[in-house]
């Protein structure tokens, strides 16, 4: 044998890596030139400006404009439809300072997609803070450059999707520009799914999110956690991942522990730049915040960042401080009277053939309540991790400092006493800080002593008195003191009104609140003639498009409270033109007016309309808060229900069945949303003859509105009215009728007494009382409920037909051929 | 360590492997594969690409029961011969001239003096394996995991569920294949 001179030896002796390694160090690496292709000329002897897994950038002279241009010539040739498409256009519509812009962008002729981008000369983010050691507060300044880039972008529906260092250059007089905005989510499929391997969709996996490693659609979000990533990097001065080496092992470690990475003062240490210890522990929170693992857990927008931000940078507290649960719980806002009128149940009959009635909300208020709700709850949760000590990680010491800033400022203010308008300035704005913290009880004390400081240092009656007069109604609002509140909210507007011209900002936002605060407590016809006189000149120039949204849509939801969808729907439609110019056609915002139109449309019976409108909403909701959010399931619960009044029960099922499991699953306490779901798929298995289903679900309706509401209100009522429905249709006669006479007596409790639903709930028991062959009795109940319905215009005919057929079939058994003679004549005539 | 089999049937991909391997493998193979000056319409059937997905699909599968571990070596491998034939078809047509010969590592500890080798060697060795995967799977497999991912015989037992003798004694007959398939003449 010769095995010393064989190969298979000789390679089987050594490393297979090693192999690699020095065959791989040993080929050419040098990427081949492009073809130059009209109008560009690529510049000779240069090295590509960089390579990545989606392709290589080259620079070329734009000729005719003479200016230099950075190819990037893509690597896939699948698709290219979607380099004609006008999503790809509207990148080119991206016009930010801080936003390389995108000229033009083509296929060549062998299939190579290709983009022509504004060239940035510069090093990129990281590179430029080590060059230069820029220090901490250096560095956080280009941050919150890049974030309000970021945010621009967002405010008009595209996202990065591969934010990081590299993609973003500094130029030499320090402005950061950011690079290939919005080209990752060109791979995404149309359909939100992603087929392509991460490295294909162009991702980075060092700043990228956990939801991205999973596949799932691009959002919003994803740019939070790239940023939260960037900036560990710029504070701590090294990436968090390392990877060259085992990085995917860290970034699994962190994606199925909930654990949360070290913060960045951790490697920063020793190098810490002119900032305090307390000024790190807040710059380490607003880090890990943006970079929390779970969507719902994370900054919900770049602007929220900003916001901290900005917090840290005025030394105010700072919001990713707060120890954060899950905080998404309307039911305890429902009990809050600030917006309890607000949310008053405005009930409307619902699809013909069911007594079945839905809750409706117009979404921009639900959407304060649940920001409402959110702060208490973080508040609630706050406070009590204050007085209990909590754990290491969220433990008092850290998180007392909030209190203690704020009680700090407070002593420093009272000693303000040389200055004493500064000093009612502050706390004023201390104040209003409190409030908004849901501190209501500081909040108060600091509210009265500015009104008392400004009143002897104004006199009575002067624009800064109304300013805070103001500032304390929001609180009395807080306070559940409604009544207080608009008494307060008057007197600072007539002030107000006494000082400045009518067309003041301060005017007109006290009149907006006033319109909102008469919105709220239901004198609709009030707020309408409030909202209409400041409409002129919140619409002129004097006025911003936000303040004009905020009052269009206020007068929208009265109208729309009046039973007047005519002007509802005109309304909306106005908001929804102003809302899209504001924040381009995929923000939460639009959505909202697309709710408001599909529940218009739901009301005119137009449920095929209202589906569309209600999908247009699911879109944006899902691409910005992702699937899996409560705001996402919220709006995917409306089309259930369009599809079940359509009659598509076998489509509205597994959406509302979704839309249920993250509902509950997202909130623990009992709350309409999920009574709504529940009740939608309640009626779908009761269509679809699941009766057990149908029972099981209904119950836990029931419940859920008696848990929220109570146990008296109609909701819970309407709940049982569907149970009794399913004993019927059991053929458990006897319990359905119970059930139904408990039924109507809440009813008539809580109604008057010729409400629809008493009368649909009367036809119901005595179609149960014709079941059990009960004519006498059913014959009483029919004719009540027919009496009340026939008044009716609209879509309860069903039951009419209903009550009409049972009341031929007790006359005819009863033997009075005459008066089914007469049943049986309108009963042709209405046909 | 592994464990055995779990209650569900025998499978005999269900040997579960330590993280510390996988990652072990994955974390020498990832800079290799980035390496590799990816010439192909698909981006996704970038060497860095598989690689990388192979190793998120076993990071997400773990704690869900079933372990795709035997799999994603199985890619690993695969990505890994790949990366050398690539890189040896380069050699051999770049600007050396076919049959170069790689300067050597003197200072590796196994074998010091052992010879170099070339890119033909690689693409030899290549085609041998590709016949040896139609003749006997498993003795590739056991080459693939030995040889081209440097696992030791203890860890390709754990990982295919076989007794290490038995992985010697298929090792040792997959070489004998392999030297006859690639010098007839040395038999």
């Amino acid at each position: 044998m010769h095995e010393e001179d064989n190969l298979t030896e000789r390679i089987f002796n050594r490393d297979a890596f090693e192999i690699a390694d020095q065959m791989l160090g040993s080929a050419s690496t040098e990427p081949i030139r492009p073809n130059d292709f009209d109008p560009y000329r690529f510049l000779p002897d240069r090295d590509p400006l960089g390579s990545g897994a989606m392709g290589d950038v080259w620079l070329a002279k734009e000729e005719g404009v003479d200016r230099l241009v950075a190819i990037k010539l893509l690597r896939r040739t699948s698709e290219p439809d979607v380099w004609a498409s006008r999503e790809i256009k509207r990148l080119g519509a991206l016009e930010h300072q801080l936003i390389a812009r995108l000229y033009n962008h083509g296929v060549l002729q062998d299939g190579t997609p290709w983009l022509a981008m504004e060239y940035v000369e510069g090093e990129s983010l990281d590179k430029y803070c080590r060059a230069r050691s820029c220090s901490i507060r250096e560095r956080l300044a280009l941050f919150h450059e890049v974030c309000e880039a970021v945010q621009y972008a967002h405010l008009r529906g595209i996202i990065h999707g591969d934010l990081k260092p590299s993609n973003i250059r500094v130029t030499n007089d320090g402005q950061p520009k950011l690079l290939d905005f919005g080209l990752a989510e060109q791979f995404q499929n149309t359909d939100g799914t992603v087929t392509q391997s991460p490295a294909a969709l162009g991702f980075t996996p060092a700043y990228a999110s956990p939801e991205q490693f999973r596949g799932e659609p691009v959002g919003v979000y994803v740019d939070v956690y790239a940023l939260g990533a960037i900036l560990y990097e710029l504070l701590a001065g090294t990436p968090l991942f390392d990877t060259s080496n085992s990085a995917y092992a860290e970034i699994e470690r962190l994606q199925t522990s909930e654990r949360k990475p070290d913060p960045p003062s951790a490697a920063a240490l020793g190098s810490a730049g002119g900032v305090t210890k307390a000024e790190w522990r807040d710059l380490d929170a607003i880090c890990l915040h943006a970079m929390e693992s779970g969507i719902q857990r994370r900054y919900s927008s770049v602007e929220a960042l900003i916001q901290d931000l900005d917090r840290f940078k005025s030394c105010e507290p700072v919001k990713a401080r707060l120890p954060y649960t899950w905080s998404y719980r309307p039911a305890k806002f429902l009990r809050r009277n600030r917006v309890a009128a607000f949310v008053a149940l405005i009930v409307v009959l619902a699809a013909a053939g069911m007594a079945s009635f839905y809750t409706l909300r117009l979404a921009r208020e639900r959407d304060k309540a649940r920001t409402e709700a959110a702060r208490s709850q973080r508040i609630a949760e706050f406070m009590q991790d204050l007085f209990q000590g909590g754990d290491d990680e969220v433990g008092p010491a850290k998180d007392l400092k909030v209190v203690t800033i704020l009680d700090k400022a407070v002593k420093e203010t009272q000693a303000l006493t040389r200055d004493p308008k500064v000093q009612a300035d502050f706390l004023q704005s201390l104040g209003t800080v409190y409030e908004s913290l849901g501190e209501l009880d500081p909040a108060d004390k600091l509210l009265r002593s500015a009104l008392q400081l400004d009143r002897k240092i104004y006199g009575p009656d002067h624009e800064q008195v109304a300013d805070t007069l103001l500032k304390t109604a929001v609180l009395r609002q807080d306070q559940g003191q409604l009544a207080e509140s608009e008494r307060l909210i008057r007197e600072s507007l007539a002030m107000f009104q006494r000082h400045l011209p009518k067309n003041d900002p301060s005017v007109l936002s006290a009149t907006i609140l006033l319109g909102s605060m008469l919105e709220q407590r239901g004198a609709y016809d009030q707020a309408i003639q409030t909202l209409n006189q400041v409409l002129p000149f919140v619409s002129g120039k004097e006025g911003t498009k936000k303040g004009l949204a905020n009052c269009i849509g206020l007068l929208a939801n009265a109208y729309f409270y009046l039973g007047d969808n005519q002007r509802s729907d005109a309304l909306n439609r106005q908001a929804l033109d102003i809302d899209k110019e504001l924040h381009g056609d995929r923000h939460p915002d639009v959505a909202d007016d697309y709710v408001n139109l599909g529940q218009i449309q739901t009301r005119w019976g137009h449920y095929g309309e209202a589906e569309k409108y209600f999908r247009l909403a699911l879109d944006i909701k899902r691409w910005w808060f992702g699937k899996d959010s409560p705001q996402t399931a919220d709006i995917a619960t409306y089309v259930g229900q369009a599809l079940e009044y359509q009659g598509r029960d076998a489509e509205a099922e597994p959406l509302l069945k979704e839309a249920l499991a993250v509902l509950q699953s997202a909130n623990r306490e009992p709350n309409t949303r999920v009574a709504l779901a529940l009740g939608e798929l309640g009626k779908v298995s009761k269509d679809s003859g699941n009766l057990d289903d149908a029972e099981a679900y209904f119950k836990q309706e029931a419940e859920t509105y008696r848990a929220v509401y109570g146990d008296q209100h109609q909701n819970t009522a309407i709940a049982l009215s569907n149970l009794a429905s399913v004993y019927k249709e059991k053929k458990q006669y006897a319990r359905a009728e119970a059930l139904f006479r408990d039924v109507i007596q809440r009813f008539t409790r809580v109604l008057p007494a010729d409400n629809p639903n008493i009368g649909v709930a009367r036809i119901k028991l005595g179609d149960v009382l014709c079941g059990e062959k009960r004519y006498q009795a059913a014959e009483g109940e029919l004719l009540a409920g027919y009496g009340i319905l026939i008044k009716q215009t609209s879509p309860q005919v069903s039951w009419l037909k209903t009550a009409r057929d049972d009341l031929i079939a007790v006359y005819s058994a009863l033997k009075q051929p005459e008066k089914a003679a007469k049943f049986r004549e309108e009963l042709a005539a209405r046909k | 360590m592994p464990d055995t089999q779990n209650n569900s049937g025998r499978e005999d991909d269900g040997a579960w492997l330590s993280v510390e391997l996988i990652d072990r493998i994955y974390s020498k193979l990832r800079p290799l594969a980035a390496r590799v000056q990816w010439r192909g319409a698909d981006p996704a059937l970038h060497p860095s690409s598989l690689v990388h997905e192979a190793y998120l699909k076993l990071i997400k599968s773990r704690g869900q029961g079933a372990r795709p571990d035997n799999e994603v070596l199985g890619i690993f491998a695969h990505v890994m011969r790949q990366i050398m034939v690539d890189a040896a078809r380069r050699n051999k047509t770049e600007k050396r001239g076919g049959g170069a010969v790689l300067p050597l590592n003197s200072d590796h500890p196994v074998s010091p003096q052992r010879e170099a080798v070339s890119p033909e060697d690689v693409l030899t060795l290549d085609a041998a394996m590709t016949e040896l995967r139609v003749e006997n799977p498993r003795q590739a497999d056991i080459i693939d995991r030995r040889f081209y991912l440097g696992m030791t015989a203890d860890e390709v037992a754990a990982a295919l569920g076989l007794s290490k003798t038995t992985v010697e004694r298929e090792e040792r007959s997959a070489r004998t294949f392999l030297r006859n398939r690639i010098s007839p003449g040395a038999a």
